[in-house]
């Protein structure tokens, strides 16, 4: 008896040295490097991007990774050492490639074969035609807005051709650069038609409330598996994804809201990947050697929207002087300890043939700001307010910076902190006085740029500035077939010194990164979306 | 010796009065603050993130701005909502007890009228504080003056209710009818003999509202809606240090967390005297 009690002792002792060690997976120090847990500060509010999917960092990084697009922009050495996305160039992912008829108008993209959806699906021409068919067709969706002027037509523009090949005809050959930027955007991910349409109602032909809290109905790198609402979800590798089947097998993705918290989790070696960092406690880490930091330059471009058709920023005087109010520096300096740069106009500098003739940065002169608040009609200065969310810390405190610093340059400035869907509200309802903003375009081409923030929506057109002569110029510079030839850049100069000039948008600084990694980790990748592609990471 | 004769100590009476001395010294503190304050409060000084040493004695907060002359700045502006907020509801309670308490025993238009207040009092304290105030403040922006607004109206209801449970106690007095009999009107007896006397469970109370009136405007900059940044507030500063903390740096929350403890504390300390005077 007394030996049988000692067997199954040593029994349940060998049982739990075994589920102590781990998978036989595991690396020296324990760590599975097929798994990997990530912590960020929220969970998508849903599932259905092109139905009002907002820019949420959170959503925008489950998108990615869930579904996938025709193509993309491909990664390459970046000159930090870091990976990054080059945004004048494209290479295939559900497409395995595509030509260009003659004229420049017709795209014909060639699927992948033997691609399936999550749900086992085969990739079709049809699934390609019906996703386009659903966006423009979804209230709320903003991808009529972003496609135009190159698709506005689904129905006469896209063609199955067969199977595997469908076309999309423009009726400019100058829109080609914009609408293959556009193309590598969330917003024209490809779904699995049949799944959606299996979960259609009269109501909802197109199963977007449905898909609002279902997903997994596309062809991502990644299935969700769990969700634990507020807390955490699991996502598997898609073993049948279109570029193949990601390193990391599972993601552990948890939420904790607040940034300290998530800098502490990432010190003491609870997660492998903390998002969303303050960029103060980013550099505590890395001094004290606990984390890498990818240095890459970005397009997430903080910036000041001054609201132009109301006063005090309906005059450009006094925009032009608000220009020389805002302590660039010091917001670099102080709030992003130095991980910012500066940027003059919207365009990015790495573009091919990028011409920075004539823009000149805009400077911290509070002496010279106040002189032309005078020259203005506004000897005793100038007070507005300066509407921030109140979800983003950095901001916040870069609005504190402002409000300090431009007193001395004769502005008053009130800070207005509001929750998220305040700013939405007031975006669309064109109510702030000025807002800042951080936002990147995900499609870098330059007419993109340079006509998204001005557009007549006023969602996307926070600073209400319309002017026929700006609209004029970027619209001619859009018909010519080569977005980045000598003839377009000097257009797209034009276009950035008007801008630079007439300041209804005022670039701060462009800030990097704000993840940070433990050691194990490699595989980040920059992209233009400004979140990780899980499927490049590795672990040690 | 003989214990019934024995004389308190003189010594006794003064120590009781060193319940104030708190509170007298914070009051002190924020009225001194414009002088006491080594920088301008609500401008970036330094260099952010500062531990604490001899030119910024509390340190200084993310965005480079004194924690010190914040923390005292603070005062002043969370002790005059919260005085603004005790006026305010002891003023309204009084008149609501008064008027209830008076007229809902009786009939006709003026006994539906105060038993329909006292209902209504009943559902203002249905409502949890919080919520009310983050209403209130939602509706009508954030300022010193809706921040006491809310927080009267939140507080009312149950001071008023201790008013009319005192003028229902005092409404049958003997000097309540004497001074009815010899010629006196309603509304003069109402103000000269029933207010004054009805009035005592508000002032005792006062001291609650204070330190709720404390709390509450701090909860609101806690949670984000209280008064605007940079203005220097306990609660704001405490939300934005406590991220900080989380990370080792702990003299962002720690100054102006100790600095509302110690107020709701001394103010606690100081309505006990009060009480023991009654």
């Amino acid at each position: 008896m007394r030996a049988r009690r000692t067997l199954a002792t040593l029994a349940v002792a060998a049982l739990a040295l075994t589920a102590c060690g781990g998978s036989s997976e595991a690396g020296d120090d324990g760590l599975d490097p097929e798994s990997v847990v990530i912590v960020g500060a929220a969970q998508p509010a849903t599932f259905a991007y092109d139905a009002g999917g907002g820019g949420a960092y959170e959503i925008i990084e489950f998108v990615i990774n869930n579904g996938a697009t025709l193509i993309r922009y491909p990664y390459v050495e970046g000159s930090g050492g870091a990976m990054e996305q080059d945004s004048a160039d494209f290479e295939g992912v559900l497409a395995e490639s595509y030509d260009v008829s003659e004229d420049g108008r017709t795209f014909t993209f060639h699927l992948r074969e033997g691609v399936v959806s999550q749900q086992g699906n085969p990739l079709t021409a049809e699934d390609v035609r019906w996703s386009f068919e659903r966006k423009f067709n979804t209230e709320g969706s903003s991808t009529k807005a972003i496609m135009a002027p190159g698709l506005t037509d689904p129905a006469t523009q896209i063609q199955v051709i067969d199977d595997s090949t469908v076309s999309f005809t423009l009726p400019e050959a100058g829109y080609g650069q914009t609408f293959l930027g556009n193309l590598t955007v969330l917003i024209s991910q490809i779904y699995d038609s049949t799944y959606l349409l299996e979960n259609a109602t009269p109501e909802d032909p197109y199963a977007v409330e449905w898909s609002r809290s279902n997903a997994n109905f596309g062809f991502g790198a990644y299935e969700l598996t769990e969700f634990t609402p507020g807390e955490e979800m699991v996502m598997e590798a898609n073993p049948d994804y279109a570029l193949g089947e990601p390193a990391v097998k599972t993601i552990d993705y948890r939420v904790s809201q607040d940034p300290g918290t998530r800098a502490n989790l990432l010190r003491n070696g609870d997660v492998d990947i903390a998002e969303e960092l303050l960029p103060a406690d980013q550099v505590d880490l890395s001094d004290e050697g606990v984390i890498s930091l990818p240095d890459v330059k970005t397009n997430n471009l903080n910036t000041i929207q001054l609201v132009s058709n109301k006063a005090p920023f309906d005059n450009q005087a006094v925009r032009q002087a608000f220009t020389h109010a805002i302590p660039y520096q010091q917001i670099i300096d102080t709030v992003y300890r130095g991980r910012a740069e500066r940027q003059t106009g919207l365009l990015p500098t790495t573009q091919p043939g990028y011409d920075d003739t004539g823009l000149e940065e805009y400077t911290y002169d509070p002496a010279l700001a106040k002189q032309m608040l005078t020259d203005a009609g506004f000897p005793d200065g100038v007070t507005f307010t300066l509407t921030v969310s109140n979800a983003v810390p950095d901001l916040q405190e870069t609005a504190v910076q402002i409000q300090s610093f431009a007193a001395d340059a004769g502005f008053t400035v009130e800070i207005r902190e509001v929750p998220p869907a305040e700013v939405l509200t007031g975006r669309r309802d064109g109510t702030f006085e000025a807002y800042l903003l951080r936002q990147q375009l995900i499609n870098l081409a330059p007419f993109y740029v340079l006509d998204i923030w001005f557009k007549s929506a006023p969602t996307s057109n926070v600073s209400q500035f319309f002017s026929p002569e700006y609209r004029a110029l970027i619209e001619g510079g859009s018909l010519i077939p080569d977005q980045y030839g000598p003839e377009a850049n000097t257009v797209w100069n034009t276009a950035q010194q008007f801008l630079v000039d007439q300041a209804p948008v005022v670039p701060i600084a462009a800030v990097s990164p704000l993840s940070g990694f433990a050691e194990r980790m490699d595989g980040y990748a920059w992209r233009t979306d400004n979140v990780l592609d899980y499927s490049l990471l590795t672990a040690e | 010796m003989n214990t019934l004769t024995a004389k308190k100590p003189a010594t006794s009476l003064n120590l009781k009065w060193l319940k104030l001395a708190p509170i007298t010294v914070i009051v002190l503190l924020a009225v001194l603050s414009p002088v006491l304050g080594t920088f301008d409060p609500e401008r970036v000084v330094a260099d952010p993130s500062l531990s604490p040493d001899g030119d910024h004695f509390f340190g200084t907060d993310p965005s480079g701005m004194d924690i010190y002359s914040r923390v005292l700045a603070a005062a002043g502006r969370n002790l005059l909502i919260a005085t603004g907020a005790v006026v305010l509801t002891s003023i309204v309670a009084l008149a609501v007890g008064l008027l209830t308490g008076m007229n809902e025993s009786r009939s006709g238009i003026r006994a539906y009228l105060a038993r329909g207040a006292s209902r209504v009092l009943d559902l203002f304290d249905a409502v949890p504080a919080i919520i009310v105030a983050m209403v209130f403040v939602a509706l009508y922006g954030v300022s010193p003056t809706t921040l006491v607004v809310s927080i009267a109206i939140i507080m009312v209801p149950a001071q008023a209710r201790l008013v009319r449970t005192e003028v229902l106690r005092i409404r049958g007095e003997g000097y309540v009818d004497a001074a009815r009999m010899s010629g006196e009107g309603e509304f003069t007896v109402l103000v000269r003999e029933v207010a004054p006397n009805a009035s005592w469970p508000i002032i005792e109370n006062a001291s609650y509202v204070f330190g709720v009136a404390v709390i509450l405007t701090a909860a609101l900059g806690f949670l984000g809606i209280g008064l605007p940044p940079p203005t220097p507030e306990w609660g704001s500063m405490i939300s934005r240090g406590a991220s900080d903390a989380a990370v080792g740096r702990w003299w962002s929350a720690l100054f102006p967390a100790l600095a509302l403890s110690l107020t709701v504390g001394s103010v606690a300390l100081a309505s006990s005297l009060i009480r023991t005077r009654r």
